[in-house]
């Protein structure tokens, strides 16, 4: 019972630490209290970085989504409906998930690696005995970057997934390309874009409140660095999929 | 110039200091002596109101930091410099932009202008032609050195330094210590030189505050302190006697 009381207190005390810090960013990025330059440059590193290997993964993900998609709807002679199931899906849940595992594995890791070096290496106090508060500095350009760029990507991943999807269904499935494309559009309405829209939007804020926290939490030498990228990783994947499952059960009543 | 008064700090839910009292003169180079864990890191930290403390004033430069809203603090900054142990210089940004951080963050004058005055800061730590070098490209000695220009820039009445001479082979730290000295004659500044090494803190100290376990145990000359009947004084001296007698010519 007392590890149980424990846990829940554990928990209660890194979703409140979640939720400051990124209340905090949000004040500073409101007030514009942080430079420019460094968002433009972590919108390079979120967003253009990330595009190859958003647009891969994307296009294999929507030509394996229309294989055994596929696969199961020949059963009932409905394969013609692929498309549209594909889309949807890709828009709504596949597209922003993607994405924001993508990006919480390469970029939450090195934002956790950076942030937790300059916490050990004593370049946090620096900034702050330097009168600069370590939380605009740090976190607030990474998070209009963040905000900005994963809808962009959501964008071209689902781009991408319905181009592979239609690549395996005309020439795999051998369903007309024009039947293909208007079924994928057929079922699709703005809400779904929104909606993934909106995911990927709350996806890109986790992401980074939670890479940052957790390298402001770094200690113990490069160790703790290592502990820190590691717990970025798997909470923000955690977080990610949670927000996933909230969201997506808000929009299914809504 | 500096004064604690009555300074607790807990953190943790345990009390790191305990009933801290302190008076650094104006142009004093007064040094916190003591061995790792006894709590002089923390007491630096609390000083440049990075803790806060549990109970008791800090006057720094005539102000009570406590009392002190956001444009008060950095009115103080400007008067303030801190050298840190690792140097602490931001690895993205190049050399002149490291040291000229306080001027580009907090006011509007033109980047000639400051890298000029950042080449001057270097030029007083003895470091030329490195202005648009990255700090990884330096040697420890020299990213102390910029860490020291750093602090200069804003023309500071008090400097902080956390065990300056740290990681450096003891020709470099030798060459620190000089510096320090340096600066201290030449900019008149006031100093508080965090160490644990206590034949640097002789050759640095006009009077040494002995901390242990947190607390002050001794605030004195050279003299008053080696005459001081403490057992952590005597294991000091026993150690450093060798390093005394060899290393102490400033």
């Amino acid at each position: 019972m007392e590890a149980v009381g424990k846990s829940i207190l554990m928990v209660g005390d890194y979703l409140g630490g979640l939720f400051f810090l990124f209340y905090h960013a949000l004040q500073s990025m409101m007030a514009g209290k942080f430079r420019r330059i460094v968002a433009f440059q972590q919108m390079s590193k979120i967003g253009i970085d990330s595009f190859p290997l958003v647009g891969v993964i994307s296009l294999f993900t929507g030509m394996v989504m229309v294989m055994e998609t596929a696969l199961t709807l020949k059963k009932f002679g409905g394969e013609s409906y692929v498309g549209g199931i594909v889309s949807v899906t890709m828009m709504r849940e596949l597209g922003p998930v993607i994405v924001a595992l993508i990006v919480a594995g390469r970029v939450g890791a090195s934002i956790a690696a950076e942030i937790g070096t300059m916490k050990i290496t004593e370049q946090t106090d620096a900034l702050e005995v330097l009168g600069v508060d370590p939380v605009a500095y740090l976190v607030s350009p990474r998070l209009l970057a963040a905000i900005v760029m994963l809808p962009f990507l959501n964008l071209i991943a689902n781009f991408l997934s319905i181009m592979g999807g239609y690549i395996i269904g005309v020439f795999l499935v051998h369903i007309g390309p024009g039947a293909y494309l208007y079924q994928s559009f057929q079922f699709v309405r703005v809400r779904d874009v929104f909606v993934g829209l909106a995911k990927a939007f709350s996806f890109g804020v986790l992401i980074i409140t939670a890479s940052c926290f957790e390298g402001f939490g770094a200690s113990g030498g490069a160790e703790g660095v290592g502990r820190a990228t590691t717990r970025a990783v798997v909470n923000s994947f955690f977080l990610v999929i949670l927000m996933n499952l909230i969201l997506t059960a808000i929009f299914y009543f809504l | 110039m500096v004064t604690v008064e009555n300074l607790r700090v807990r953190l943790d839910n345990r009390e790191i200091l305990h009933d801290i009292n302190l008076k650094v003169l104006p142009g004093e180079a007064m040094v916190v002596l003591g061995p790792s864990g006894s709590g002089k890191t923390v007491f630096l930290k609390t000083l440049l109101g990075l803790i806060k403390p549990f109970s008791g004033r800090i006057i720094l430069c005539g102000q009570d930091i406590g009392k002190l809203d956001h444009s008060g603090i950095l009115a103080l900054r400007e008067k303030t410099g801190m050298v840190f142990q690792s140097a602490a210089l931001f690895d993205s940004l190049s050399i002149w932009e490291n040291v000229g951080f306080f001027l580009l963050e907090h006011t509007n004058k033109e980047e000639t202008e400051i890298r000029e005055r950042a080449a001057e800061a270097l030029g007083a730590v003895g470091l030329e032609g490195i202005l648009d070098s990255k700090p990884e490209q330096l040697s420890g000695g020299m990213r102390k050195r910029v860490g020291i220009a750093r602090a200069l820039i804003s023309k500071p009445q008090v400097i902080f330094y956390d065990e300056p001479t740290a990681g450096l082979d003891v020709l470099t730290a030798d060459s620190i210590v000089r510096l320090i000295k340096k600066i201290h004659s030449q900019y008149k500044t006031t100093d508080v030189i965090v160490i644990h090494d206590i034949a640097l803190a002789r050759r640095l100290a006009d009077r040494i505050a002995v901390i242990d376990e947190g607390s002050i145990v001794i605030t004195g000359t050279w003299d008053e302190v080696v005459q001081f009947q403490h057992p952590l004084i005597r294991r000091f001296l026993s150690i450093g006697g060798d390093y005394e007698e060899t290393n102490i010519h400033s």
